[in-house]
């Protein structure tokens, strides 16, 4: 709760630069919360979540190409990239959840999805904008009639993405903790145990996969306004692995774990990376290793195993 | 009385070998039946057969007069056919009671706390409710297993091997455990078992598979008795 505020306070003092910079960890974060409610709580590892996330760029950088609209284009894409990323998801976790697929066939297939929306990106240019990608300009918020503020203050942006990840978090919490939610644990602890007690798990998995690819479509979309460019690496494989990583060093089991971990790796990123641009990648890597090696539930998973504050939260 | 489980001509191979070979099996409402065979007589592979986990190559299986043949797992499970598997199968890392809820299944029950404490006393397992189900002895987690197949309201329980790895206590109090079940729940109960001495203190009819076909079936006494069954399985 105290976080929280201290959150919302946080662009009066900090520079526009660094408001930029925590937007995009945000969205970052619910990146990283979509991955986590299929990992940590269904037990199925997605690899292809920048698929989704860069689906949901395009989606919005497309939005602005349309000819003059009556309303709003960013709310058209933040409506369209949600259902589109959440579409592709389910029908893909259809087909593969009811074929019974091994996880490790379906991490495979996930990734190839990434790689194939990468290399599409790549070589239909005429869509995607090829490797110099689309300029995407910023989202206005607006009310017709009322008023339109187009956000090119990036503390107003901060708020937009801490909401963003903030409503992101509160309907997963809300998910992982309903019926629904225990299913999705009793499929990551025993699927065979959760069918043969007459769950049809397959659709539990489609149905958490739909709203993991529709979480990172959001972030997806907000990002391309946010950055203003979108190419072909934000759908990519080196995004898509990133993802994991941040999940696990954050700590897949919890939702908090997945959103922290995000934003964290993310800091450490560019901290590093401007202090010692050339090692920074490597010192990461192993920063990574030493988590999972130390910390099985990663950092904040530690910190609330070791203080024993899970009922706080 | 009336037939709830029926197989006819059940046969499933796998790479040239038949692990299941046109066995009729039936069990009325109500009752309680062994299964036993040495190693690879197909035991489990009937069950894998009967609960969709494995699809028979020919043959059918009916359940309460309704053909089930070739629906998948969570549909035959929902139907009132419900397995215990061999090795332990429960969410260990959840609580005992919240286990058996799951178990109540997508539909859940009347008054759940209530059956809750109600399984967990007629499984033994009332006193440690709260305890995380992967820190019990491994006797308490085949037991736990049974109460959530308890709680998914079956009118036919299959249990593969229940008393594996148990101490002879824990054995006889499976058996009592077992037999209580049967009776004063009133459902069918198929259970697969190694051990003589468990299959004699449930004190019920017995079918013996070698081969992937039924070999005999009967009393325990008439089964010892039986010549061809004393080759294959008992070894004298």
């Amino acid at each position: 709760m105290v976080g929280t505020i201290i959150l919302f306070l946080l662009p009066l003092v900090a520079s526009p630069y660094l408001s930029f910079l925590a937007a995009q960890y945000y969205l970052f974060g619910l990146l990283g919360i979509s991955l986590g409610i299929m990992w940590g709580y269904g037990g199925i590892l997605s690899f292809g979540q920048a698929a989704f996330f860069g689906l949901g760029a395009y989606i919005m950088a497309w939005s602005f190409g349309l000819s003059p609209l009556p309303i709003n284009p960013a709310y058209i894409a933040l409506m369209i990239a949600p259902l589109a990323t959440g579409l592709t998801a389910g029908l893909l976790g259809l087909v593969l959840f009811y074929s019974d697929v091994k996880d490790v066939y379906f991490v495979i297939i996930t990734l190839a999805l990434s790689v194939i929306l990468e290399q599409l990106a790549v070589s239909a240019s005429d869509i995607f904008g090829g490797f110099n990608g689309i300029y995407v300009p910023r989202m206005a918020l607006s009310i017709p009639g009322l008023f339109s503020i187009k956000l090119i203050n990036d503390r107003l942006f901060y708020y937009v993405a801490l909401l963003a990840m903030l409503g992101g978090y509160v309907v997963c919490y809300r998910v992982v903790n309903s019926p629904f939610g225990e299913r999705l644990i009793a499929i990551r602890e025993n699927e065979r145990r959760t069918k043969s007690l007459g769950y049809d798990t397959a659709w539990y998995k489609t149905q958490a996969f739909a709203l993991s690819g529709s979480l990172a479509g959001i972030a997806g979309a907000l990002y391309a306004t946010l950055s203003q460019f979108v190419s072909p690496p934000l759908t990519g494989f080196v995004l898509s692995t990133e993802v994991v990583i941040w999940v696990a060093v954050g700590g897949r089991t919890l939702l908090l774990g997945a959103a922290v971990g995000s934003i964290l790796v993310n800091a450490a990123s560019t901290v590093l990376s401007s202090v010692i641009a050339s090692q920074y990648i490597m010192i990461l890597g192993i920063l990574f290793i030493i988590v999972v090696v130390a910390f099985r539930r990663g950092i904040v998973g530690y910190i609330i195993d070791r203080y024993d504050i899970k009922g706080k939260l | 009385m009336s037939t709830v489980l029926q197989t006819r001509d059940l046969r499933k191979e796998f790479d040239g070998v038949v692990a299941t070979d046109g066995v009729n099996y039936a069990i009325d409402n109500k009752t309680l039946e062994c299964i036993i065979g040495p190693n690879g007589a197909g035991k489990t592979t009937f069950f894998d057969l009967i609960t969709g986990v494995l699809t028979p190559d020919s043959g059918t299986v009916e359940f309460n007069g309704d053909d089930i043949t070739g629906l998948s797992v969570h549909e035959i499970a929902r139907k009132g056919v419900v397995r215990k598997y061999q090795t332990p199968s429960i969410y260990n890392e959840i609580s005992v009671d919240r286990n058996i809820r799951i178990a109540f299944g997508e539909d859940g029950t009347t008054d759940p706390n209530r059956r809750v404490k109600k399984i967990l006393n007629r499984v033994g397992l009332a006193a440690v409710d709260d305890q995380i189900a992967g820190t019990l002895d491994h006797g308490r987690k085949q037991w736990l297993e049974i109460g959530m197949v308890l709680a998914s309201d079956p009118s036919l329980i299959l249990l593969d091997e229940p008393t594996a790895g148990m101490t002879t206590s824990e054995t006889s109090r499976t058996a009592d455990l077992i037999t209580e079940i049967n009776d004063k729940e009133n459902i069918s109960i198929i259970t697969i078992e190694h051990d003589i001495d468990f299959v004699r203190q449930l004190n019920c009819p017995v079918t013996v598979l070698h081969n992937g076909s039924v070999l005999a079936s009967g009393q325990l006494s008439d089964i010892e008795d039986n010549n061809e069954v004393q080759e294959v399985y008992l070894g004298r």
